[in-house]
């Protein structure tokens, strides 16, 4: 049963901090798919809804003049996985989209509202990690832009201040430019399911090694995380498949993953050695390396 | 009647119903309740096992809106089943309506009846109850000599011996045995010994529990209800709420699926006391969570197989011993646990000697019940499973060691009592689907690369075809004073598609076109008595007594034609809708007929109702083969693809046949490798919810092919078998087996995951 107390629509950024001004307590709502399941199960009551729906701009997914790309928060993941500009210049996120839900849930839910659930199992959050994607927060005042990894306090916990809306997730050049990559979903199903590991691999080559290697793991602990380890031990090794193996066991040492009714610690770390081997193999490939398989 | 030349049987007509309900038309339960029905919510226990010390509703009952709350105190002390089987029901009368002792998680505590759902929980959440928490039983395997026993109550009756040992949480214990198993087993040059566990499965129909109910003008309860079982559910209502049965209309409208759970009882007795204590029409609906966790599932089993050969690779003994967990209430226990040997043993007949014994076990659990395949299912994984395993150790293909060992058309199986199978083309689906899927190139496995292995499995399987010598089903045609024919039936079609092939059969024997039939079902009022649709018995039972039903009738329009037309019975002929003189001297239409004997001067509306049952439960067969690709570094199976060969006699409606086929299927992959009811170590269900309980997607079941092989059943209708629960057998033994043939890892416990896989891989390294 859904328990609305209040609903709200906003048609400017401007509008939407205006009435979180008046009334911090507003929830906001892109698509839904997770305050209202929420509402339905009963953890969220008596809600007042601020919907952003209607707020054109926050569509846009854009290339701006100084190479960064800005992905509206209100992009859906259908958008993103269409998107020319994220097929171009950041494939790890299309690949990331496009294994979310099934596609009815991709045309509704929203990548802004994926970040903002504050969930480790977000098939977004991985790619953006290995991004080192910015979070631009707004309010009524200003606005600041933050890394992702700080926004992520803990499980479903994220660092949205009183008034705040995501406005902008943003990927400077520097993140991606010259990178390859690769997102690998690990879930009991193939759709509609949500991760028992995301793994997301960027790599950079410099002359048959690795330049600069980024790991993004989702469900690996209570938030998305990256393996800062294997990433510092990547730099500058020559790119062999001990080298790789190497990697896949150091990523494990940044994890902090759990026994749950999906996975066991065990297998879940197993996971994590293994594959991100495989989305590393794929991302040095995809940077224009040698194919190990 | 010879399958030849047929109009109507044998073709793909679509369902009559599908477009209506494809197109949204009110016809469900819901649709059709009265909008201003009271709104039920149940009370439910948060405990496993406990007595309720106290109640208190008084608060509850001061919110507005709120027309009654009902505990114990308020329900007539008679113990029932909600297991919807034919009269004496082999199920024991263990639960009353509501009780002051709690036996699983969501058993229920209280009934809520209000204006509107949210009044209904906000009282529910103002009720007070007090709980004495007693020690549950959880693990089935620990049941039998438990310190607690699940049902001490007094009066718990069954209605004839099913071994019953309620104080040791025995609700039915079973033992078949023809020759003498051990004997024959020292004397196997093979014996292959195994421990299998299928588990709990969930039905996840799309339409969840639901029920409506009212007094009619004349003060008779009507209950309509999403049900398989519409003349069981009167008459388990008429004993629980101790009303005379002739009090009660239940009405089946459209079901939105069943599985076989809806062919026991789920809120229809809260519904229906909600309406008797209000005089108010009431309406209940379980969410998809109650549906998931206070409902039933398939029963979860260990099934220990011995199986010896002797050296030429004949299979001579066949020992099952079967553990059945039944939960907190015995629905269905008795008889699930007796079909797993039923269901099995008459598949292979070079065997000396057989046996089946076993108990069904109480435990604080949610009740098992029906589930399409009902022990078959259980009983197949454990025994094909073995049948694999003994074939390797026979070193004899596993496809050859079952055409070797299969029973045939006219042979005798041990515990058939000495009756000839009438029709089978096992043999046949068998060598159609080794080639269908490749096997001679395939098996046991082909390395892709240093990741990935592919192997291929098989099984086979049987089923029945209705219940010999109980179940029965009537049927009523009549000619209408329009001319065209009313089908008046109790099959209970639930999205299987019997209304169609009833009328399909009906329009063949009466020559006319399908349209001049329509189908007047499941209402205990006007439908002759059917038990349900269950028991793979619709096609082969009520399907017969259509075809009785509508022979008498076409009898008695040739006479009455032959009467207006001043000839014999013999000198007339029925065509284009018309009968005839063979000397072509006159002819008289259907219409007029029709017309002369309802209105004119006949006097006499023709008719004719007809009752089947049969002493045998022909077998349907199936032989099913998975090819799976398995992950070697994560253990991950992917279905590349699923053979099944169907013999189900003839095929009433072809393309039904093949949806009922490719659905059993994929509920089976489900089974093999997604689905598991499981329970936290508290007795509380964890896989309440489409998030947790995984079932297949489509991108999960890979290439589902479905073939038939037809053979030709003398006793059925237009020579068909049953076909709605063997098609749900053959995918747990045939993947798990091709999951060995691929990696070497024997899966035993149910479904196969990845992590399974894995760490066993790991274990063999
Ligand atoms: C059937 C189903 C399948 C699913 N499968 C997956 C899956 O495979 N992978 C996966 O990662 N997730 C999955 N989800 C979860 C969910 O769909 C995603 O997290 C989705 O991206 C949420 O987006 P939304 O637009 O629906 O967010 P909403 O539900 O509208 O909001 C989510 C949260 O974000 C906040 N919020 C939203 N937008 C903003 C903003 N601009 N500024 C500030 N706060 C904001 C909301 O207040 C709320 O707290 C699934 C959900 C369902 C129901």
């Amino acid at each position: 049963m859904y328990d609305i107390r209040g609903y709200y629509e906003a048609e400017t950024v401007r509008e939407a901090t205006e009435l979180l001004r008046a009334n911090p307590k507003l929830k906001i709502i892109a698509g839904g798919t997770d305050v209202l399941v929420k509402m339905h199960g009963g953890q969220l009551e008596d809600a007042e809804l601020l919907s952003i729906r209607k707020i054109q701009e926050l569509r846009d997914i854009r290339k701006l003049e100084n190479g960064t790309i800005a992905v509206g928060p209100m992009a859906t993941f259908t958008n993103v996985f269409n998107d020319q500009v994220v097929n171009k210049y950041v494939p790890i996120l299309a690949e990331a989209a496009i294994s979310m839900g099934g596609p009815q849930i991709r045309n509704i839910a929203t990548i802004g509202g994926n970040v903002c659930n504050g969930a480790t199992s977000a098939d977004s959050a991985s790619s953006l990690f290995a991004l080192n994607a910015r979070l631009k927060l707004q309010t009524f005042q200003g606005e600041r832009v933050i890394p992702i990894q700080e926004f992520y306090l803990g499980p479903g916990k994220v660092d949205l201040k009183p008034g705040e809306v995501l406005t902008d997730i943003l990927i400077y050049p520097e993140d991606y430019q010259g990178f390859g990559g690769q997102y690998i979903k690990f879930a009991m199903r193939e759709a509609m399911d949500i991760a028992t590991l995301g793994v997301a691999v960027l790599c950079k080559l410099d002359s048959g090694n690795f330049g600069e290697i980024r790991i993004g793991l989702g469900v690996a602990g209570p938030t998305p995380l990256r393996c800062v380890e294997a990433e510092e031990f990547a730099r500058g090794k020559k790119i062999s498949l001990e080298t790789i193996g190497e990697i896949g066991k150091l990523a494990v040492k940044s994890t902090k993953a759990r026994t749950s009714w999906r996975a066991s610690k065990e297998y879940r770390e197993h996971l994590v050695e293994e594959l991100t081997q495989r989305a590393l193999q794929t991302a040095i490939v995809r940077a224009g390396g040698v194919d190990f398989v | 009647m010879e399958a030849v030349n047929l109009r109507n049987v044998g073709h793909s007509i679509p369902k009559i119903d599908g477009l209506s309900i494809a197109t949204g038309k009110p016809a469900y339960t819901e649709d059709l309740a009265m909008p201003h029905a009271l709104v039920l919510k149940i009370l439910r226990s948060p405990h496993a096992f406990a007595k309720i010390i106290s109640i208190d509703t008084s608060k509850a009952e001061r919110v507005e809106g709120v027309e009654c709350i009902l505990t114990y105190k308020d329900v007539p002390k008679v113990r029932f089943t909600l297991a919807g089987q034919s009269y004496p029901e082999p199920s024991p009368y263990d639960r009353m309506i509501l009780e002051g002792v709690v036996r699983y998680v969501g058993d229920e505590v209280a009934i809520i009846a209000a204006v509107d759902e949210k009044t209904a929980l906000k009282a529910m959440k103002l009720i007070n109850v007090e709980y004495e928490v007693l020690e549950p039983v959880l693990d089935f395997e620990k049941a039998i000599g438990h310190p607690s026993v699940v049902h001490f109550e007094e009066d718990l009756t069954c209605n004839f011996d099913i071994g019953l040992h309620k104080e040791q949480n025995i609700v039915s214990s079973h033992e078949q045995a023809v020759g003498d198993v051990e004997k024959v087993l020292k004397d196997c040059e093979f014996v292959v010994e195994d421990v299998y566990y299928p588990q709990a499965q969930a039905h996840a129909m799309m339409e969840t529990y639901r029920s409506f109910t009212y007094q009619d003008y004349m003060g008779r309860l009507v209950v309509v209800s999403s049900t398989q079982v519409p003349f069981h559910i009167k008459r388990q209502l008429a004993r629980a709420l101790q009303i005379p049965a002739t009090k009660i209309r239940v009405i089946k409208p459209r079901i939105g699926g069943g599985f076989g759970g809806k062919q026991t009882g789920a809120g229809d007795v809260f519904a229906a006391l909600v309406t008797l204590r209000t005089g108010k029409p009431a309406m209940i609906i379980y969410d998809r969570q109650e549906t998931f966790s206070c409902t039933t599932s398939r029963h979860a089993m260990r099934i220990k197989v011995r199986l010896g050969a002797d050296a030429d690779g004949f299979i001579r003994a066949i020992d099952l011993e079967v553990l059945s967990d039944t939960g907190a209430y015995g629905e269905h226990a008795s008889t699930v646990l007796s079909c797993v040997g039923e269901y099995t043993l008459p598949l292979y007949n070079k065997t000396k000697a057989v046996r089946i014994r076993g108990n069904a076990v109480y435990t604080n659990k949610m009740p098992a019940g029906a589930f399409r395949g009902y022990g078959a299912t259980q009983g197949t994984f454990a025994l094909e499973s073995a049948v694999n395993k003994l074939a390797e150790r026979l070193a004899i293909d596993p496809t050859e060691v079952r055409l070797k060992n299969i029973s045939q058309k006219g042979e005798t199986f041990l515990t058939g009592h000495g009756v000839q199978l009438g029709s089978t083309a096992l043999d046949r689906c068998i060598k159609k689907g080794r080639e269908m899927i490749g096997w001679k190139e395939k098996f046991p496995r082909q390395t892709l690369s240093g990741t990935k292995v592919r192997g291929v499995g098989m099984a086979i399987t049987m089923q029945g075809s209705g219940i010999a010598n109980i179940g029965t089903a009537s049927a009523e045609i009549r000619l209408t004073d329009d001319g065209n024919f009313a089908l008046l039936i109790g099959a209970t079609d639930m999205g299987t598609g019997c209304d169609t092939i009833l009328s399909q059969i009906a329009a063949e024997v009466l020559e006319v076109p399908l349209d001049k039939i329509y189908v007047s079902a499941g209402d205990t009022d006007t439908s002759p008595f059917d038990p349900g649709s269950y028991a793979s018995s619709t096609t082969y039972l009520a399907g017969t007594a259509v075809l009785k039903a509508a022979e008498e009738l076409k009898g008695k329009i040739l006479d009455q034609g032959a009467k207006f037309l001043g000839a014999s019975k013999e000198n007339v002929i029925f065509e284009e809708l018309s009968v005839r003189r063979i000397d072509g001297e006159g002819e008289i239409s259907l219409a007029k007929i029709a017309e002369q004997t309802i209105l004119g001067m006949g006097n006499l509306q023709l008719a004719a109702m007809a009752t089947h049952g049969s002493q045998i439960s022909p077998p349907p067969y199936v032989a099913g083969f998975a090819e799976v690709e398995v992950d070697v570094e994560t253990g991950k199976v992917d279905l590349i693809d699923y053979v099944a060969v169907v013999d189900c006699g003839t095929m009433i409606n072809p393309n039904l046949a093949r949806i009922q086929a490719e659905g059993g299927i994929v509920q089976g992959i489900g089974m093999a490798l997604f689905e598991e009811v499981r329970y936290s170590n508290l007795g509380k269900m964890e896989t309440n919810t489409f998030m947790q309980y995984k079932i297949p997607c489509r991108q999960d079941v890979g290439n589902v092919r479905i073939a038939f092989e037809e053979s030709y059943e003398p006793s059925g209708p237009f020579g068909a078998k049953s076909i709605g629960e063997v098609v749900a057998n053959t995918p747990p033994p045939a993947i798990v087996n091709a999951v060995y043939n691929a990696v070497g890892v024997q899966v035993h416990h149910l479904p196969v995951t990845a992590e399974k896989v894995f760490l066993e891989m790991l274990k063999q390294q």
